[in-house]
């Protein structure tokens, strides 16, 4: 037979230097423990919650509580230009700073619940051996106020004015052009190439307000690194290099520092009393906390509203069902202020025929359950999503309406995706794995 | 380290003509062995023929040769073993194989002469162009390119999408052929 050029070079290809190879089996072993580990931990960490929700729910008093809104508000800060190297095996932790003293070291990657450290410190450490090696970020949580920092700070905030004032005029010629929903013409803004200058320009103001936060961090607080050194621990990298300034911006950090199993005992032995759980967060959390124009980033192919992920997921799924996310047209969360958010309180206690004195007085869990639910029936408009979803969908195919976030997740064939996305009322369709992972879509890294 | 123990035990016991090492060899990397040859669209027959090839070699040629890792050393010769395999298997026509997707994909940028191919120091260049990349690049590199594992795949396992695994798969054939220009690529 014959052998073509490119076989050649893939033969070649079979010589990578077995240090390499080495490195990406560590790294395969590491990743597969730590994900075991993990669930090992999720798994105790849920039936611990569940127990203690019976036990409140049994022993407390039974008390109105605050109506959950969550907001589908993205934070405000700007993504990881790339995921620090940490040692291999590594579980993060992240401890604090109190007046350029660490303090505490907690957490793993996936959770950020608030537990004592004990339970955590002896969950997590309590299976690992001598030599393994545990990372950890130095959290500060300093104010910073320099002039230099102010001035950054001033000219981010400016930039991300210009950004937002592009976007919305690129939505709106967008929509215009085309005849879309606006909840569409905002997944298309990302590609728009007036909107994509914009960003780069917030991009790198972005990156000199993180260079100048961290520096005047650093300036007060590098004795602590010096301190856990002293103490064996050895430093992974510091806000002094320029390339981590991303990762230890979003985690609130002037260092990572490794260490092993007894430094961390030794040092968690010195700190006294309960301490919260700031999650150091892992690749996919990161994506996940970014702003509007990086975290919803989704990418729509001219002909169509599915998205592109999605399109190659049906390719290859062979005619069965995928589950996805419908995003829909109109957004029926827009517009909420507080002064609205009061006005259906009002109006969901006039519904129930009970005056404020008798609300906050109401221990009756059923009448509780039905303040929330009226309130979020007229806070997102549930009556229209109900209403929509019986129109457009199966109800086989509906799996659950979530109103305050704008869509239904649903399980479609291609052909019902594609009918739906034909939908006025329908903005876009994605996967439900990349809804979740929404980061994966995009990070800073990847610029184009 | 206990790997490592082993991995060194492993050595000092074929050094020593001693059978029950290839057994370990089995044990130990048998399933990195198998997903290269299940990665290239191999049958359960043709992989453990490879298998066996990949332990005869590995007897045949330790000593005198004396790998830094038998596990890298074990999964490159069967990297090989399952190539020709495919090759073999497929002779004369294109088959249904991820590796001949990649041949496709190499053979749109690699368009030089064999002799040139032959020439050039790949395997120094490969490893120069590894080392400029981040270890997560470097492990979908080796993936793709040596394990032949699907792009959605390794999307999957590192929490990536499938675009963004081929965006930096893309970047980095980009700058390998940078690198290779720069090694002679582009005086033929």
């Amino acid at each position: 037979m014959t052998v073509s050029n490119a076989d050649r070079f893939l033969d070649q290809m079979g010589k990578i230097a077995p240090f390499y190879l080495e490195e990406y089996y560590h790294r395969r072993t590491a990743r597969k423990e730590n994900r075991k580990n993990v669930f090992q931990f999720v798994t105790l960490a849920a039936s611990l919650a569940l127990m203690l929700v019976l036990s409140l729910f049994l022993l407390l008093p039974k008390v109105p509580t605050e109506f959950p809104y969550e907001s589908n508000d993205m934070a405000d800060t700007p993504s990881t230009e790339m995921i620090p190297p940490l040692p291999q095996n590594s579980i993060v932790f992240a401890g604090s700073l109190s007046d350029g003293k660490a303090e505490a070291i907690v957490s793993d990657p996936l959770t950020g619940k608030y537990l004592p450290m004990s339970y955590r410190l002896g969950s997590v450490l309590r299976d690992a051996d001598e030599d393994t090696l545990f990372a950890f970020a130095l959290y500060v949580s300093d104010s910073v106020d320099t002039e230099e920092y102010k001035l950054y700070s001033e000219k981010c905030g400016e930039a991300q004015e210009v950004l937002e004032g592009i976007a919305e005029k690129c939505t709106a010629s967008i929509m215009a052009e085309r005849s879309i929903s606006r909840e569409e013409a905002r997944a298309r803004t990302f590609s728009h190439p007036d909107f994509i200058a914009a960003r780069e320009i917030y991009r790198k103001t972005v990156a000199e307000y993180q260079a100048a936060w961290l520096s005047s961090l650093y300036e007060d607080h590098q004795n602590a690194v010096t301190v856990l050194e002293a103490m064996g621990f050895t430093p992974v990298y510091d806000a002094t290099d320029p390339q981590y300034h991303a990762y230890l911006y979003e985690v609130q950090s002037i260092a990572v520092m490794a260490g092993t199993k007894e430094q961390i005992m030794t040092l968690a032995r010195n700190c006294d009393g309960m301490y919260y759980l700031y999650a150091a967060m892992d690749n996919a959390q990161l994506y996940g906390q970014t702003d509007f124009y990086t975290s919803q980033e989704v990418f729509l192919p001219e002909d169509s509203s599915i998205t592109e992920e999605l399109l190659q997921k049906y390719a290859l799924a062979k005619g069965e069902t995928i589950d996805v996310v419908i995003n829909i047209a109109y957004y029926g969360q827009e517009g909420i202020t507080y002064e609205s958010r009061e006005a259906i309180h009002e109006a969901t206690l006039a519904i129930l025929g009970m005056t404020e004195e008798e609300f906050d007085r109401c221990n009756d869990m059923e009448t509780i359950q039905r303040y929330l639910t009226e309130k979020r029936r007229l806070l997102f408009h549930s009556d229209y999503h109900e209403d929509l979803a019986e129109r457009v969908l199966l109800s086989e195919e509906l799996t659950e309406i979530r109103e305050w976030a704008g869509c239904f997740f649903a399980s479609l064939t291609y052909e019902r995706a594609l009918e739906l996305s034909q939908e006025y009322e329908i903005a876009y369709i994605q996967s439900l794995a990349a809804y979740e992972n929404r980061g994966g879509e995009f990070n800073f890294g990847e610029v184009e | 380290v206990k790997k490592l123990y082993a991995a060194k035990k492993i050595l000092t016991a074929l050094e020593a003509r001693d059978s029950s090492a290839l057994e370990q060899i089995e044990k130990d990397f048998g399933k990195l062995m198998t997903n290269i040859a299940r990665n290239l669209g191999l049958g359960r027959d043709d992989t453990e023929e490879c298998i066996n090839d990949t332990l005869l070699e590995i007897w045949n040629t330790i000593p005198p040769a004396h790998p830094e890792s038998i596990r890298s050393y074990a999964c490159m010769l069967m990297r090989r073993r399952s190539i020709d395999k495919i090759r073999h298997n497929t002779a004369g026509k294109r088959g249904k194989s991820v590796y001949f997707d990649l041949v496709q994909e190499m053979s749109d940028w690699i368009d030089v002469e064999t002799a040139v191919i032959d020439s050039l120091c790949i395997p120094e260049l490969l490893n120069q162009f590894l080392a400029s990349q981040s270890a997560e690049n470097r492990e979908i590199f080796i993936r793709r390119f040596f394990e032949f594992e699907s792009i959605s795949s390794i999307a999957a396992d590192l929490f990536l999408t499938v675009r963004t695994v081929e965006k930096r798969l893309s970047r980095m054939r980009q700058k390998l052929k940078e690198i290779l220009s720069g090694g002679g690529y582009d005086r033929v």
